[in-house]
């Protein structure tokens, strides 16, 4: 938590970083508010997204961009300063976060999973029903994956921060 | 690597990136059910009876082909639930049926489902579960939830998924006096 909090200090002496911050969050937070009810209109994304808010999706939607700012923040630092982010857990995360309600009930499962079936209709089966099932029924776990890579993410970049040019690649 | 075997893993990938291309046209233009189409014959089970689809000639139907599983199907039931005055006076009959072994994942039954999300206003649904002949005619792409709208010529007027998004223009089809034409 230390490290986190000396590597944002750092890096937000700038304003330049601290406006990084700002539009990120802005712009991942209007993301996720939009994408997050997806799986109750069916993948539709769009204003209609937004009447299926609820205080629980505004709450997930503010932590994962906070992350996502945080994390973006701190990877362009590093990128800047000539050093190596971390971007696998982040990029995981984000997409985790992203694609876990899009895929639950939209249309895109079945028909990514039919082509392969029919290709391979032994292979694949009914696997799509299995695997979207899957994604509905635990959707909890799937965001909790995100914000625990995300947090990862932060850490691992935030650590890097501190260690300085040492990294320097 | 040498350059005959690039030419090896070039020459697989365009044939399995070729083999998936046919695979999602395939599936894309598959035989699908589309407006303007006469309802296929098929039955559904109800508290045990199985029933055809042509009881219901006659009569303007939705028919909702859904899985206990999916967060759009609970939206779907909500939405009609708070339309089933204005959908019931308009004459809508709504066949709301489990896809058949719920989509291939398990859940709960379709009365539990229902009620748990609308417990008064749906009792006069059809509720029960399609069979897998049903199922084969109108959700062969196993979508988590798909409807058609059927008028009183027994013709697919519309279909969809996630009634919830589009439930005004299934309040559209339970106010149209006559249905249009089949093409």
């Amino acid at each position: 938590m230390k490290t986190i909090i000396n590597a944002l200090k750092t890096v937000w002496k700038h304003s330049v970083y601290r406006c990084l911050s700002l539009s990120s969050f802005t712009l991942f937070f209007l993301l996720y508010l939009f994408t997050l009810p997806s799986s109750f209109t069916g993948g539709q994304i769009g204003l209609v997204s937004l009447q299926y808010l609820d205080k629980s999706m505004v709450s997930l939607s503010f932590v994962m961009a906070v992350l996502v700012a945080m994390i973006m923040t701190l990877m362009v630092w590093l990128i800047r300063q000539g050093q190596k982010a971390s971007k696998a857990s982040a990029t995981g995360g984000v997409l985790v976060g992203i694609f876990a309600p899009l895929l639950c009930c939209s249309q895109i499962i079945p028909i990514v999973f039919g082509s392969l079936a029919s290709l391979l209709p032994s292979a694949i089966g009914t696997s799509g029903s299995l695997f979207q099932g899957f994604i509905a029924t635990h959707q909890t776990e799937l965001f909790s994956v995100a914000i625990i890579l995300l947090l990862l993410a932060l850490y691992q970049n935030a650590r890097k921060v501190m260690l300085g040019s040492c990294c320097k690649i | 690597m040498k350059k005959y075997q690039y030419k090896f893993i070039a020459q697989r990938s365009m044939l399995i990136i070729v083999l998936l291309l046919c695979g999602l046209f395939s599936t894309v233009f598959a035989n699908e059910l589309t407006p303007s189409v006469k309802a296929p014959v098929a039955n559904f089970i109800s508290q045990g009876q199985s029933y055809p689809l042509s009881e219901y000639h006659g009569k303007k139907i939705m028919l909702w082909l859904f899985s206990t599983w999916c967060h759009t199907c609970a939206a779907g039931v909500k939405a009609l639930a708070d339309k089933h005055t204005e959908l019931q006076k308009n004459g809508l009959t709504i066949l709301a049926l489990r896809n058949y072994k719920n989509g291939g994942y398990p859940g709960p039954d379709v009365e539990e489902f229902i009620a748990h999300y609308s417990p008064s206003s749906t009792q006069r649904w059809i509720m029960g579960e399609a069979t897998e002949v049903m199922n084969d005619r109108y959700n062969s792409r196993q979508y988590p939830d798909i409807y058609f709208l059927i008028d009183e010529q027994g013709i697919i007027q519309e279909k969809g998924t996630a009634p919830a998004v589009f439930i005004q223009k299934i309040i559209d089809f339970s106010k149209s006096k006559t249905a249009k034409q089949s093409s």
